[in-house]
């Protein structure tokens, strides 16, 4: 692996090539310095499917939770919070998210839907979420091309309506999930005809070609082509096992009703806007979990209210509060803690339209990614959300440069004069040399976006080019369509956090949605063959060195004809009281979303 | 009397059908395509070509006029559509939301009048008077807080020095009174104390024209005490005021006073609306603000019934 490379980790498919190409790393938590990360370690062909990573902190250690003796067996799927977990009680979260409906394939808010519904596989919550772990499916095996994965299915699962879960569940639901079009009545999927909404996720999977159940206990997926992460993309929570008796009564839509999952948790109750709620599944296939009776999910929309629930006793646990929160964290220690983490890969960027003048020409677009000052820009922002300063990827991938190395690279080095006049010198060539009227920056109504970093933004435009924006605040809905015009005549500029990635680990999947040519989020109409070809390259390779090499090139490529302005990518600061254990914030490396059946009360 | 009421609900058509045509037309004016929206932050968007076939599949691909008039032909049969992002009934939304929202505006005019009328009428009665200043001082302060902010100072007081915040699952009264109290007394109480101070105003200088008039001298002449003439005659030919002005913020306050139910976190129509807004959920919105116009149509007609219990000279004939 590359010198540049060896600081950064997380990791990789572990059970891609049947190894388990481990990535170990310290994760971002509460207090602790970045720590330095375990290199790019040998392949280990007798390594276990998936162990806890083994952390090499350069600083502050954080301690790896202890599984219990009793149950605790990640290789297996069957997880066990860590520590002397009591049992009962009710559980209140306040998150962002709406459930919507109950239907995954057609938004149903995986967050919640993952408390009802399992995958195949996990995010292992015992190590941070590095590893890959069995969930309903016992164990894998890829062949050598990586086009053909066999799942062995768990036996003794149930719905929560009592019937048995079968292959032939798994097998439907993955191809419904990924809209093959094959349903077991022999039935297209026919849009337009008694359906309701299109699937979301179908873009993110159109390289897998079928999904079926070979016999009672055996799925097999088939890849057109291979992908090393294919795994965390059907991980929970992304994919949701409904049974085949109600997908056949209805392949299209199951948005109306909770179809009965087999998930630690039950559907109970289902307010719009305001909460779900769910009871013990008694009858889970990990006999140890769930520890709590109920989990009830309040949709709470602003950062600020979810932390005075939990201050006010009246919220166990938000996965994201206001950065004042954590860095107050001391003086409501007492009652409740604050841990940060990755957020969900987003990142907050300038998208330009590339197809419209004067930003259709790449001597501009360079400009603009020379001049502002990116550390400058960040700390400005710093004042209400974390971020982290990265290029091009999220900071905690394997695939990112190490910070320091960024530091030396023009257009990331802060205030930077040579940087300036180069930026100036190419806007000269592109017959800009006084600057240029740059339209309109719209941004959505966050204060943190149209007060702060817009403003913060605009300034630097026009005080080290002469480019002059004018923000243009709008609410939700508005921002997104003005990012669904990008014609010649369309937007200017949009500052929004839609440049993330899907998986965050293999950052390419949000470059094939926001940097590819017609990818669903190049909103600016970027195009560039040398990446795209690159992109594709990197999304099929399977070795991971080879695989940076590429990632290093496209990046120099970007860093030379930018298609948007990244400024940098969110952390989240979740929070806790403390009688809520099991949460496992100290050491989760993102907001993931998933399944909370560690959770547990010490009361 | 019903031939008054059929009347007024008959003038109340050509309104309703003018604020169906002006939601309807402006929120397709406005900027926001429902396709656009993403519900799930972290998954994938919808292409071109999804978001069209979703244009199909919610209808609003079709022809303006034909869009109107489902919509028109819904309401008739008490279909309000259904929420483009809570995949849910309109109906449901309002059944569920609607009865928060109603309650708490109640329990605000409620506190408005205790607190309001008692006040202008000392004022009014003991005008120029130290008490009268200080009662003005203070409406004219709660006047000028907006009632949001005073929300989220009790919010805040209340979890930082006595670590309690008001329980954020709304009940119905009949389920758990505590509970739904609690969620309920802040803020009634902050919009309460609001309108109480509109209302003390108005009173006061209601009142004291009723008491500069004959009939109230003519009272005084005959040798009625100070107490006789207030009850007896200048409270209730000066409540009329009052009573428009309790229709009005009765009217408003069922739609949901929004930026208050955001400070204390209750799930009622006003907070509805507005994420409707931001998601460009038409169904919602166009229904919701249409039942706002309904709701107003009849609050005022009750009011105006009520002139002729409280002035018998006003007739409905």
């Amino acid at each position: 692996m590359s010198e540049e490379h060896e600081t950064n980790g997380r990791w990789f498919d572990t059970a891609l090539s049947r190894r388990n190409v481990l990535r170990g790393g310290v994760l971002a938590g509460a207090g602790l310095a970045a720590a330095a990360l375990v290199g790019c370690g040998d392949d280990d062909d007798d390594e276990p499917a998936a162990t806890p990573a083994a952390a090499t902190p350069a600083a502050t250690a954080t301690p790896e939770p202890t599984p219990t003796a009793m149950a605790a067996d990640p290789s297996t799927g069957m997880l066990a919070a860590p520590g002397n977990p009591k049992r009962g009680g009710s559980v209140t979260t306040s998150y962002w998210a709406r459930l919507g409906n109950f239907d995954i394939y057609h938004g149903g808010h995986r967050g919640i839907m993952s408390q009802a519904y399992d995958s195949v596989v996990r995010l292992n919550p015992l190590d941070g979420l590095k590893t890959v772990i069995p969930a309903l499916a016992t164990g894998w095996e890829i062949s050598p091309d990586g086009l053909d994965y066999t799942f062995s299915i768990r036996d003794g699962v149930q719905f929560h309506d009592g019937a048995a879960m079968t292959s032939e569940d798994v097998a439907m639901s993955l191809r419904r999930h990924i809209a093959l079009g094959e349903f077991a009545d022999g039935g297209e999927f026919a849009p337009g005809e008694n359906n309701r909404l299109p699937s979301r996720y179908a873009t993110q999977l159109d390289y897998v070609a079928g999904a079926n159940a070979v016999d009672a206990n055996t799925v097999s997926v088939k890849l057109s082509t291979p992908r090393g992460y294919f795994l965390q993309m059907i991980s929970a929570p992304q994919v949701a096992v409904y049974s085949e008796q109600h997908i056949k009564a209805d392949p299209i839509d199951l948005t109306a009703d909770a179809a009965p999952g087999t998930g630690p948790f039950v559907f109970q109750e289902y307010r719009p806007e305001e909460l779900t709620r769910f009871t013990k599944n008694p009858n889970y296939w990990n006999p140890e979990l769930p520890y709590i009776d109920e989990l009830t999910m309040l949709h709470t929309v602003q950062w600020a209210d979810r932390a005075n629930l939990i201050l006010g006793g009246q919220a166990h646990y938000a996965n994201i509060v206001p950065k004042d929160f954590y860095e107050d964290r001391e003086s409501f220690a007492d009652r409740a803690g604050v841990a940060q983490h990755d957020g969900t890969g987003a990142s907050l960027t300038f998208y330009l339209n590339n197809v419209k003048p004067p930003y259709n020409d790449e001597r501009v677009r360079r400009a603009l990614f020379l001049a502002p000052n990116r550390p400058g820009l960040i700390e400005v922002y710093s004042e209400s959300m974390s971020l982290a300063g990265s290029r091009w990827v999220s900071d905690s991938t394997y695939s990112a440069t190490p910070l320091d190395r960024i530091q030396q690279i023009v257009g990331y080095r802060g205030e930077d004069e040579e940087a300036i006049a180069t930026a100036k010198q190419l806007l000269s060539a592109a017959g800009h040399a006084d600057g240029f009227d740059g339209g309109t920056l719209v941004t959505n109504t966050n204060q943190a976006h149209s007060e702060i970093l817009a403003p913060a933004f605009q300034a630097e435009l026009r005080s080290k080019l002469g480019v002059s924006v004018v923000v243009d605040p709008r609410d939700g809905s508005g921002r997104t369509d003005q990012l669904n015009n990008g014609g010649a005549e369309g937007f200017d500029m949009v500052l929004t956090v839609h440049f993330r990635a899907p998986v965050i680990s293999e950052f390419v999947t949000g470059w094939k949605d926001a940097i590819r040519s017609g990818g669903a989020r190049n909103y600016g109409n970027y195009s560039n063959a040398a990446v795209d070809e690159l992109i594709n390259s990197i999304d099929e390779e399977l070795d991971i060195d080879a695989k940076l090499e590429q990632y290093g090139r496209a990046m120099d490529m970007l860093d030379q004809n930018p298609p948007f302005y990244v400024v940098a990518f969110t952390k989240h600061n979740a929070m806790f009281s403390n009688d809520l254990k099991g949460h496992m914030e100290e050491i989760r490396g993102f907001t993931e979303e998933g399944t909370w059946d560690l959770f547990w009360l010490d009361k | 009397m019903s031939k008054y009421i059929a009347r007024r609900l008959l003038l109340g058509i050509p309104t309703l059908f003018g604020i169906s045509l002006v939601i309807f037309a402006s929120i397709r004016i406005i900027p926001g395509d429902p396709t656009a929206v993403e519900s799930d932050v972290g998954a994938a968007v919808f292409t071109e070509e999804q978001q069209q076939q979703l244009r199909e599949i919610l209808g609003i691909d079709r022809p303006l006029h034909i869009q109107y008039l489902e919509w028109v032909g819904g309401l008739l049969r008490g279909d309000l559509g259904e929420s483009f992002v809570a995949s849910t009934p309109v109906i449901e939304i309002v059944r569920n939301r609607g009865p928060v929202s109603l309650q708490i505006g109640v329990m605000a005019i409620a506190i408005g009048w205790l607190m309001g009328i008692p006040l202008g009428i000392y004022g009014a009665v003991r005008q120029n008077s130290a008490g009268d200043y200080l009662s003005r001082f203070f409406a004219v302060l709660l006047l000028a807080v907006p009632a949001f902010l005073m929300g989220l100072v009790i919010i805040i007081v209340l979890v930082i020095w006595l670590q309690w915040r008001p329980p954020p699952i709304y009940q119905h009264f009949w389920d758990d009174p505590v509970v739904n109290l609690q969620m309920t007394l802040g803020p009634a109480l902050v919009m309460g104390v609001n309108i109480g101070a509109v209302f003390a105003r108005v009173t006061r200088s209601s009142v004291l024209e009723v008491m500069s008039s004959e009939f109230v001298r003519t009272a005084r002449a005959k040798g009625l005490t100070e107490r006789r003439v207030l009850t007896g005659h200048v409270v209730r030919n000066s409540i009329i005021p009052v009573v428009t002005i309790s229709g009005l913020a009765l009217g408003g306050l069922i739609g949901g006073a929004v930026a208050v139910e955001r400070a204390f976190l209750v799930p009622g129509l006003g907070l509805s609306l507005v994420t409707g807004v931001n998601s460009s959920d038409w169904p919602l919105i166009q229904s919701l603000v249409f039942l706002y116009g309904v709701s107003f149509i009849i609050v005022n007609i009750l009011i105006d019934i009520s002139y002729v219990f409280i002035d018998p000279r006003i007739r409905t004939g």
